[in-house]
């Protein structure tokens, strides 16, 4: 490793997140080309994960793991899976068996194949029982809802929303609970996804009659990079 | 904890679809990483919503893992602590400073030579004993609890610039004391 001692030190601070976010970028743009700045990165995070006995462990409640294996459900059919792997699936009776099982659920159809999300939103409402999952194509400017979970309110409509940074919501329309939904978005803040989060409202009956939120948010999430 | 070889093994496994895999990882890593989000945050709800944000991302990018150079437990740490650390500060409305992670594409530094022995754990705490208690806590305090320099300056009741030079001064030591 021939770091500087400087560059050493920008790449503590980078693993311990110490950086601003323009450095940290500036940072991640040099390991790309310099192996030296990410041997830097390794060795640090290496060394600070030493550190890793001082947190406690603590075993999460049960029902993280079931909506995890709910959601991994869901996204059986659109797992990226080595050609040959997805050939020996299709050949197992099982496989069929669980390819049977999804279409009866109506789902497979539901999703098109090109779509190619690069960025993820999971909703998981503290308050109901309501997970969602939003995913962004931003190539062919593609928004796709699913709906994981919950059921449709005797109160109101649930209304999605997204909001850039530290922007004003912005509606993305009243969501259906039984149905996957795919919306076109031809808009400029498709760009800002990555400092984005995304939240579901209760709204009356037909959405906000403001543009803006104006009931109880049941649920909130970053958007995350896929 | 199992051996980390087997863990590799898992993320190999999810990285080809495998749901079992995935199952099996989360049983026998997610308490450690549940630690990790609940130390950060300190809020058991947030904790949750982060953990479970954390393992989609696993899932996701479980293939990624082959190629970077990091050791298994270091790649899933790192995924938990960034995502924890980003909805902190999202939470206190200081968007500077993301944690994004970062994709390691270099085919070099094999995980197996990285991973943590008792010897690297006994030097890092050994060169940690070698700063001065307050210093040694704020690097503590920034890995383990993902404390800002801005964090780190109001616990200590220094100056933003000082905590700055402390740091980047404790760090150098630490790397000196280290070895390469």
């Amino acid at each position: 490793m021939n770091s500087s001692p400087e560059q050493h030190t920008i790449a503590a601070e980078y693993t311990l997140g110490l950086l601003s976010s323009a450095d940290a970028q500036a940072f991640e743009q040099k390991m790309l080309t310099d192996p030296d700045a990410e041997a830097a990165y390794i060795y640090w995070a290496e060394h600070f994960a030493n550190l890793s006995d001082q947190w406690d462990e603590s075993i999460p409640p049960e029902h993280i793991k079931n909506q995890l294996e709910n959601y991994l459900k869901s996204q059986s059919n659109v797992t990226p899976l080595t050609k040959i792997d997805q050939k020996e699936k299709y050949r197992s009776p099982l496989w069929a068996m669980a390819a049977a099982v999804v279409l009866a659920v109506g789902i497979w159809f539901a999703l098109p194949t090109q779509f190619e999300a690069n960025y993820q939103t999971h909703l998981v409402s503290e308050t109901t029982d309501l997970v969602i999952d939003v995913f962004v194509d931003v190539d062919d400017k593609q928004l796709r809802i699913e709906p994981l979970q919950g059921s449709a309110s005797l109160e109101g409509d649930y209304e999605l929303w997204v909001a850039i940074g530290d922007g004003a919501p912005m509606s993305l329309g009243v969501l259906d609970i039984n149905n996957v939904q795919e919306i076109s978005l031809d808009v400029s803040w498709l760009a800002g996804l990555s400092n984005a989060h995304m939240a579901i409202s209760l709204e009356p009956k037909g959405g906000s009659p403001t543009g803006q939120p104006t009931g109880p948010v049941l649920a909130v999430a970053d958007t995350m990079a896929l | 904890m199992r051996e980390l070889s087997e863990i590799e093994q898992m993320l190999i496994d999810i990285a080809k679809g495998n749901q079992q895999a995935f199952s099996e990882l989360y049983d026998c890593t997610s308490a450690k990483l549940y630690g990790v989000c609940l130390r950060v945050l300190e809020d058991e709800a947030t904790a949750q919503d982060v953990l479970q944000e954390a393992y989609i991302k696993i899932w996701h990018k479980a293939a990624q893992y082959q190629s970077n150079g990091l050791s298994p437990m270091t790649w899933l740490i790192t995924i938990a602590r960034n995502s924890a650390i980003d909805r902190r500060r999202s939470q206190a409305s200081k968007p500077t400073e993301s944690m994004e992670d970062y994709e390691l594409e270099s085919q070099q530094d094999g995980p197996e030579q990285c991973a943590h022995s008792s010897q690297t754990q006994r030097q890092l705490e050994d060169c940690l004993n070698t700063l001065e208690p307050d210093r040694a806590d704020a690097v503590k305090g920034a890995y383990l609890e993902g404390l800002s320099y801005a964090d780190l300056a109001e616990q200590f009741s220094v100056p933003l610039n000082t905590m700055r030079t402390w740091l980047r001064r404790s760090l150098l030591k630490l790397q000196g004391c280290m070895g390469q």
